[in-house]
């Protein structure tokens, strides 16, 4: 199978439905890029074939088993140093072995790579968490607002990082920014219009 | 910074030993209020016999057995309680019920079961016991769900769990529960031995001076609690937190 088949998917928290039968293709092996306005479900979706929240209905076929991810917050652990975090989801040693070049990579310096994380600034911890997800050698790769706190110099740094260490893998991104998908080179899944066009809340969301 | 805060806290002491040698000298009836002098110069003979240091050792060794016991427990019953709701529901009228008996009941009730020897250990396993549980559980249940969540994602295994959140959460909860229960235990664990009188313990020495009307003994033997006390409290505190500083260095 090569792709990510999303049918009817309905999730609702009390009376707010998010998701009202969404339908879409992702193409693995390639970035998918997710756009639309705040509340339109973006997250949830994520969250869904992260399977951190289970949809209230609906299918959802040939989604990769290992999974990594970046979260909307950076989630680390923060009392521990950047290469603690990344050992923290290493299941084994491999990925350990240029751990130090990859943080290098995203504009880390020794210095910041040796403190606890909670001494880093928000830009620093995006980028940790941004390394330690693509190094747990997942066969498919979430990233929730990825560049959040990062200025436009570090961003096109670890856009970068990103095209290079993700060729050939799945990876789906949530982005309120165009200029972001086209310098990621990703297709673009726009759920701008689905959940509030009738026509379009049946219709097989295209990617562009 | 902390220079002028020890050198304030000298000074202190030393005000309140000024005022206690300043109303012994005006009672000036050592059986009612000993000076600090004399209860010094009593002391420094005390260290200097052997039986002193079996006494120490003797309560020292089942206190801090009733301490080790009950942090143990209190730990896992805590963990348990954790992943198995229905025995925090199961456990909650005995903790309830220690948290609110008197402790002379506890060590009356000891006595009629067990031999006296052993009632330090249980009266401080006791003290510890609710204090160690109820911090530990609270501790866990604050744990952060989304980084649970990101471990779960990235099929982090369970002693990496512990390793890299559940132990740096219950630090402060652990180091609290810590530093309240060591103090508690000492205090529960002496007035046990006054009540049972084990042989050859620190509690047997405080009813003798009771006996004995012997205010100097009375003073000094309850110096040696405060100090063991708190000598102990802060080489543990101390451990406790070099353990999780090497943890985080990891």
């Amino acid at each position: 199978m090569k792709e990510i088949i999303i049918n009817g998917l309905y999730k609702s928290y009390g009376e707010n439905h998010v998701l009202r039968g969404f339908n879409a293709t992702i193409p693995l092996g390639k970035i998918t890029c997710i756009m639309g306005p705040s509340g339109y479900g973006k997250t949830t979706l994520l969250n869904i074939l992260m399977g951190l929240e289970k949809a209230d209905s609906g299918q959802i076929t040939g989604l990769p088993n290992i999974k990594s991810a970046v979260f909307q917050e950076d989630r680390l652990c923060e009392d521990f140093n950047a290469i603690a975090n990344i050992r923290f989801i290493c299941k084994n040693n491999a990925c350990l072995e240029d751990t130090q070049a990859h943080l290098t990579a995203v504009g880390l310096t020794d210095e910041d790579i040796s403190r606890p994380v909670r001494e880093l600034s928000g830009g620093m911890k995006r980028r940790v968490a941004i390394v330690r997800a693509v190094l747990a050698r997942a066969d498919i790769i979430f990233l929730d607002e990825p560049f959040k706190g990062l200025d436009t110099e570090t961003k096109l740094l670890v856009i970068n990082y990103l095209k290079k260490e993700t060729t050939d893998k799945t990876v789906i991104m949530v982005t309120h920014s165009l200029e972001e998908v086209k310098a990621i080179g990703g297709s673009l899944l726009d759920m701008t219009n689905y959940n509030t066009d009738e026509k379009a809340i049946n219709k097989r969301n295209e990617i562009k | 910074m902390k220079n002028k805060v020890n050198l304030e806290k000298i000074a202190a002491v030393a005000l309140a030993l000024g005022v206690w040698q300043f109303g012994a000298m005006a009672l000036d009836k050592s059986i009612l209020l000993v000076s600090p002098l004399d209860v010094a110069a009593l002391l420094t003979k005390l260290v200097g016999e052997i039986e002193f240091w079996q006494t120490v050792g003797y309560s020292f060794s089942r206190i801090t057995a009733g301490f080790a016991l009950g942090l143990l427990s209190g730990t896992i019953f805590a963990v348990t309680a954790h992943r198995l709701p229905i025995f925090e529901i199961l456990l909650w009228p005995f903790i309830a019920a220690i948290k609110a008996t008197p402790v002379a009941s506890f060590i009356i009730l000891c006595l009629i079961w067990l031999n006296s020897s052993a009632l330090s250990i249980i009266i401080s396993f006791l003290m510890v016991l609710p204090i160690v549980y109820t911090n530990m559980l609270q501790g866990l249940k604050s744990t952060d769900f989304k980084l649970l969540q990101m471990a779960d994602l990235f099929k982090a295994s369970w002693p990496r769990k512990l390793i890299y959140i559940f132990l740096p959460q219950l630090k402060p909860y652990l180091l609290s529960a810590c530093s309240v229960s060591l103090g508690m235990s000492w205090k529960a664990g002496v007035a046990a031995e006054v009540i049972g009188i084990p042989d050859g313990s620190i509690g047997e020495m405080l009813y003798e001076a009771k006996i004995y009307l012997s205010s100097a003994d009375l003073f000094a033997w309850t110096v040696v609690i405060v100090i063991i006390s708190i000598i102990f409290e802060k080489l543990f505190n101390h451990l406790l937190k070099s353990a999780f500083n090497r943890l985080e260095r990891i």
